[in-house]
């Protein structure tokens, strides 16, 4: 079979659309076929032989170069958008994550985890009498400046890691929020789900694996002063690794 | 502005729609046929109109149609194209009649 006008210009469209995204480079390229063939039917009914009518439709539809151009334009919008939306779901997950840690500190110390355990060791220079006056105004049982000091920074590792949490709660209402109101189903474009669920994996598989790292040297190195700040951190992370690491795989396993 | 004036009128395909936008524009708007097809992407991923894939004619066709969002994107634009022409055309009325189009 030989190629004529129409044939022609397809494989050329399909050439150009090689940088689209492929689900738009395949839609694209049906829609053009279609148009092409109602035209060059048009034409011939309209007298003209089919070799001159295609000629005439591909004419009309106009250079292949700046169609792909300007549907690969919408698609460099796409992958911004999907970036930047894919970005702040992330961002929200860590944020929730660490809230989690920040309960889960909270917890250990409800279950009789000293202060310098989960917060210490506090430098011995640094502090000024005034520092040490708000810390007794604070804490006026603790009996010393630097136990007061660490019952605000325990204090303060649990309250600002909640809060963070919260503030990624928020994050995640948000675009759930955008998402029903004012984003149908074709602007939801975040990125692949693998190429998210692998980013996910190896932050929080990396961020777990060096928590852990920094709550046993500090349980070996420092008699375990300050070992639950990063030991409350490290499962969370680990869980939320072993979480996406799930579903990557399902991801891989409904690609193939 | 013109596409989802053309989908006003109820859905349609690629093809239709640059057919129907040559015939109202009296051959006017005589733009490449291709560049269609972008627009009509663009218009989606702003959610103002949605489309279905059909077969029709023997052919799969994408047929596109307005969203509630791109009617009322159509009555706002088209409100402000009418404050835009009526100024315009005030301002050309003040033009010397020897100036004007025969």
């Amino acid at each position: 079979m030989s190629d004529g006008p129409l044939d022609e210009y397809l494989d050329s469209l399909f050439a150009q659309l090689r940088r689209s995204a492929p689900r738009d480079a395949r839609s694209m390229l049906s829609e053009a076929e279609a148009h092409l063939r109602d035209a060059a039917d048009e034409a011939v009914r309209a007298g003209k032989s089919p070799q001159e009518a295609e000629a005439e439709a591909v004419r009309r539809f106009g250079e292949a170069r700046l169609v792909a151009a300007a549907d690969r334009a919408r698609g460099r919008l796409w992958v911004a958008r999907g970036t930047f939306m894919s970005a702040w779901w992330l961002g929200a997950w860590g944020a929730i994550a660490v809230g989690a840690s920040g309960l889960v500190a909270g917890a250990l110390r409800l279950a009789g985890a000293t202060n310098q355990s989960l917060a210490g060791p506090w430098p011995k220079s640094g502090t000024t009498a005034s520092d040490c006056a708000r810390w007794a105004g604070m804490y006026p049982h603790a009996g010393s400046c630097a136990r007061a000091a660490l019952a605000d920074w325990a204090d303060e590792i649990v309250a600002y890691r909640v809060a963070l949490g919260a503030l990624g709660l928020a994050a995640l209402a948000c675009l759930w929020l955008a998402r029903r109101r004012w984003l149908p189903a074709q602007r939801w474009a975040p990125l692949p789900p693998a190429v998210v669920d692998t980013i996910a994996t190896t932050l929080f598989g990396a961020s777990g694996i060096w928590l852990a790292g920094l709550g046993v040297d500090a349980w070996v190195v420092s008699a375990g002063h300050g070992s639950g700040q990063w030991l409350s951190a490290a499962p969370v992370a680990l869980v939320a690794a072993a979480v996406f690491g799930a579903r990557l795989l399902r991801d891989l396993r409904a690609a193939t | 502005m013109v596409l989802l004036g053309v989908l006003a009128a109820g859905p349609g395909h690629g093809y239709a729609i640059i057919t129907a936008l040559k015939q109202r524009s009296g051959g006017a708007l005589d733009l490449p046929e291709g560049s269609v097809y972008p627009a009509l992407h663009r218009l989606e991923d702003m959610g103002l109109v949605a489309s279905d894939w059909a077969v029709a004619g023997g052919r799969r066709r994408r047929q596109y149609h307005l969203t509630p969002q791109g009617s009322s994107a159509l009555r706002s634009q088209r409100a402000e194209w009418s404050r835009l022409s009526t100024a315009i055309d005030a301002v050309l009325a003040a033009v010397p009649a020897r100036l004007a189009v025969p």
